[in-house]
């Protein structure tokens, strides 16, 4: 049985063409990502059935659902509002999904208690909806849709609603249940930090298309296009000729990208290590600012006509300083390509 | 190659409505049509003639301005009492507040027989006023001569509609943006400034909206011209359609005014839905509600608001009361001194024997009884299933469902009454309680629908996508999700189609024969016969009815807390 899914999707709106075609592997944890409005919750409904498919097909274990209907298809979904049913109580909604597949009360009132020993909210089964914080409601409704036992679930900003801190500690929770039951998940956020802490593969997108999938240190560390260089972590961008002259003419087209953190700061006043590994130098670039992040600083400086930033630990002494950047940090882009970049 | 799939998603949203639909056409449409259709067949052949004879009959002018004078002056009248309790409500933290809105819903609930019994009792020549007025000031003769006059006509049609404006508009101001008028204070503006620049301009239209709803009901209100008006000085459309149909037996010319009628109405609900979508769009734009600060009470405030309080709780409550005490009230022969009785209620259960009118008033309970009953099982599922095809959004079916059951609002009760009047004689007056049933559902269903529309609406599409994705088939998702969320408002509406069947006068009167009588028809047949205290009687009982609709009704309020 082939172990992949296989998503082949075209939607035309009114302004907006979706259209993605991509392979995923099973058993894992998947992030889409991307700014509001590229079309990740719609991508979730047009794989749920929710709404019609233009054109393509979804393939799980072979086989084309992409004509079945919604309750045919074994695709649950953690809606971004939760959805649980205001009038059942917690034990209930879990075992909402059972009760349709007809199974037995006594097997259903097994499998909601396993399943809330399973998201941490044992004894929960009585409490009402209303009663629940948005934490514990986060998790009744990832319980309910894995009572379902679904070949694919997946989550549409499932954490958006929730505070800082329990977003981080409910990112952990769902990624460990994911990985306890080997489930396939499809995770929709627009948070970089979360796709980047929990997926195994991140599929990029951008105004209906995908920018770019691949596993998470492959995203930041060697984006393909400029948006994805630039959605995810942060980086300069600077014309070649300003860092090598000798190959590259003034009149060419290609840029350097680099990260903050892979650029150095070398000071005339202050005694450097020498560096060891290949690298470029950009002379006498001027400090114009210093932000204070706690760790570190932001730095951005001057250099030439451009504006460069950079993570540094300590504020620089002198006004003028140089720019180490090791050469393997540096990547090529084509400017013309990144033109038509509507990002 | 692009492909149509089939929707399955939505089917039942598509199929349910679909017998409903059915049923409205043959129990509303097919009985408005055979009574439009009258207008134009003479002798079996088909004429405009004597429609445009009656379009150009100076009687038929002097009718129609009359029902715009009275539906006029009874929606300013409904305006000036109602605007300054808006005001109010909406600047000053009254103590009253509850009371003054609970008491507004009592006249949404009341049949218009209670109304005019009401004010008969009260307002009366013998009335509980008049006999107040006299005993204080020591007068020999009545010094207030209301009844059975214009004036009549106007103060009833006020009672009645100036909650629709009171509560509307205060809702309407409470949901404003009061940024803007802060905004406005900014600028130098003054109070008095700001209220007529800022606020007044965003206010007008949910003024004009809800005073022409006001205007329609009046426009169509029948009993209360009928019997308060007391005379063919102040005939309306509806009143010479009654006469018409029951009265001269002329059912063709009947049916021309029934058309004439309906035109009218069509145009004012055209208007009233043009500014009800204005004010709704307005209202979108200010999402980030700033509210105003009510101001504690001043003296004038706490004044003013005693005094409005005071009003309304008389206004309203007087004419109810009125009916209860009157019902234990009998003139004693010797000394015309009013006592203490059990008479009427002895007489009303027939446990003294009685003749006239009464001796049919306890059959007349149990027939109310199994119509409103049959009517209110009917009318919920009815309901339903049509409030279902009103939620699909923006597609085209939903707008013509919405402007059916907003067509009833057009066809008064008197025409739906005719209608099937005119059924009744073609099939010899069988069937009689069924017809009674099928007008009554027809006049029930849109109010109905609209206890229903707003809570389906409520609720997230996400719930019944959620139950699809686990599994469910659409109409399951339905019944196991959405139709259990409509409990209080399928009770709630359950419960006003018992009311208003229970009080329903108008197209009964029209249908009425000598074996079908409702409480109302009684209770019109003993005012017409003096017989007050039994029409008292029998409306304490139709008030006991109003009574447990309406603490059930605010008990059913469901809190908006439910859907997170």
């Amino acid at each position: 049985m082939n172990k992949n899914i296989k998503l082949k999707l075209k939607k035309q709106f009114e302004q907006f063409l979706l259209d993605i075609d991509i392979t995923l592997e099973k058993g894992k944890l998947i992030s889409l990502l991307g700014p509001s409005g590229c079309g990740k919750s719609t991508t979730l409904q047009l794989i749920t059935g929710l709404i019609d498919n233009d054109e393509g097909h979804i393939v799980i274990d072979d086989k084309d659902i992409s004509k079945m209907k919604v309750n045919e298809r074994k695709i649950a979904m953690v809606f971004q509002d939760y959805a649980l049913y205001p009038h059942l109580n917690v034990e209930k909604n879990i075992a909402y999904p059972l009760k349709i597949k007809k199974v037995k009360k006594e097997e259903r009132k097994k499998r909601v208690k396993e399943l809330l020993e399973l998201v941490g909210l044992s004894n929960f089964e009585k409490r009402k909806i209303e009663s629940l914080s948005g934490g514990e409601r986060q998790r009744i409704a990832l319980a309910r849709a894995l009572s379902y036992e679904p070949k694919l679930l997946l989550l549409d900003e499932p954490l958006s609603a929730l505070d800082a801190k329990m977003r981080i500690y409910l990112r952990d929770v769902i990624r460990n249940i994911q990985k306890k039951l080997k489930i396939t998940m499809i995770y929709v956020t627009h948070d970089q930090s979360e796709a980047l802490s929990i997926s195994d593969t991140i599929v990029l997108m951008n105004n209906g298309k995908v920018e770019m999938c691949a596993s998470p240190e492959e995203i930041y560390n060697n984006p393909s296009t400029k948006f994805a260089s630039t959605f995810i972590g942060e980086g300069n961008f600077i014309p070649a000729y300003y860092v090598n002259n000798n190959k590259y003419l003034k009149e060419s087209n290609t840029l350097f990208f680099f990260r903050y953190e892979n650029a150095y700061i070398i000071e005339k006043s202050k005694f450097n290590v020498k560096e060891m590994l290949p690298h470029i130098s950009l002379k006498n670039a001027k400090v114009t600012s210093c932000e204070f992040r706690g760790i570190f600083y932001i730095i951005k400086l001057l250099y030439k006509d451009v504006y460069i930033s950079l993570y540094s630990k300590t504020k620089p002494v002198d006004e003028i300083v140089d720019i180490n950047i090791k050469l393997k940090d540096l990547k090529e882009f084509n400017k013309d390509l990144l033109k038509e970049d509507a990002y | 190659m692009k492909k149509k799939y089939v929707d399955n998603r939505n089917l039942y949203e598509r199929i349910v409505p679909i017998p409903s639909l059915l049923l409205l056409f043959l129990i509303f449409l097919f009985p408005l049509f055979s009574t439009l259709s009258k207008a134009f067949i003479v002798d079996n052949k088909f004429t405009f003639l004597p429609f445009i004879n009656l379009l150009s009959d100076s009687y038929t002018h002097r009718i129609l301005l009359f029902t715009i004078n009275q539906a006029f002056f009874s929606t300013l009248l409904s305006l000036i009492i109602a605007l300054p309790g808006a005001y109010l409500l909406i600047n000053y933290q009254i103590k009253g507040r509850k009371l003054i809105l609970a008491i507004c819903t009592i006249p949404f609930v009341l049949p218009a027989i209670l109304v005019i019994l009401g004010f008969v009792t009260f307002y009366g020549n013998n009335g509980f006023l008049n006999i107040l007025l006299m005993k204080l000031f020591n007068l020999e003769n009545p010094p207030l001569k209301i009844l059975y006059s214009y004036k009549a006509i106007i103060i009833a049609h006020a009672f009645y509609n100036f909650p629709i404006i009171l509560v509307l508009v205060t809702t309407y101001w409470e949901n404003l943006d009061y940024k803007l008028e802060l905004s406005s204070f900014v600028f130098g503006a003054s109070k008095a400034q700001t209220f007529i620049y800022i606020t007044l301009p965003r206010l007008i239209l949910s003024i004009i909206s809800s005073s022409l709803l006001v205007f329609l009901f009046c426009f169509t209100s029948f009993s209360i011209i009928l019997v308060l008006g007391g005379g063919p000085k102040f005939t309306t459309m509806e009143v010479e359609i009654y006469r018409r149909a029951r009265i001269s037996m002329d059912l063709n010319t009947a049916s021309s005014y029934a058309i004439i009628s309906i035109l009218f109405c069509i145009i004012i609900l055209i208007l009233y839905n043009i500014f009800q979508r204005k004010t709704t769009t307005k209202e979108n734009a200010y999402k980030s509600l700033y509210k105003k600060e009510k101001k504690p009470v001043s003296k004038i405030g706490l004044i003013l608001s005693l005094i409005y309080t005071i009003f309304v709780v008389l206004f309203v409550l007087s004419p109810i009361i009125s009916i209860i005490v009157k019902s234990f009230l009998a003139s004693n022969t010797r000394s015309e001194q009013s006592i203490f009785t059990l008479k009427w209620y002895k007489q009303l259960f027939g446990i003294t024997s009685t003749t006239g009118v009464m001796k049919t008033s306890f059959i007349s309970i149990i027939n109310s009884l199994k119509i409103a009953l049959s009517v209110a099982l009917l009318s919920t599922p009815l309901s339903l299933s049509l409030a279902v095809a009103s939620k699909r959004d923006k597609s085209t079916t939903s707008l013509f469902i919405e402007l059916l059951s907003m067509l009833p609002l057009a066809v008064s009760s008197v025409i739906i009454g005719l209608g099937y009047y005119l059924i009744a004689a073609k099939i010899q007056n069988t069937g009689g309680l069924i017809l009674v049933i099928l007008a009554h559902l027809v006049i029930v269903l849109p109010f109905n629908i609209r206890a229903i529309t707003p809570e389906i609406r409520k609720i997230p599409p996400s719930l019944k996508n959620s139950a699809m994705t686990l599994g469910a088939s659409g109409f399951r998702a339905f019944l196991n999700i959405e139709v259990p969320l409509l409990k209080s408002a399928l009770i709630s509406g359950a419960i006003f189609a018992f009311a208003i069947s229970m009080g329903e006068v108008n197209a009964t009167l029209i249908l009425s024969s000598s074996s079908i009588i409702t409480i109302p028809v009684t209770m019109y047949r003993l005012i017409g016969s003096y017989n007050f205290g039994g029409a008292c009687a029998l409306g304490t009982i139709l008030i006991i009815v109003c009574s447990i609709v309406f603490i059930s009704s605010e008990y059913l309020k469901k809190d908006n807390t439910l859907y997170i």
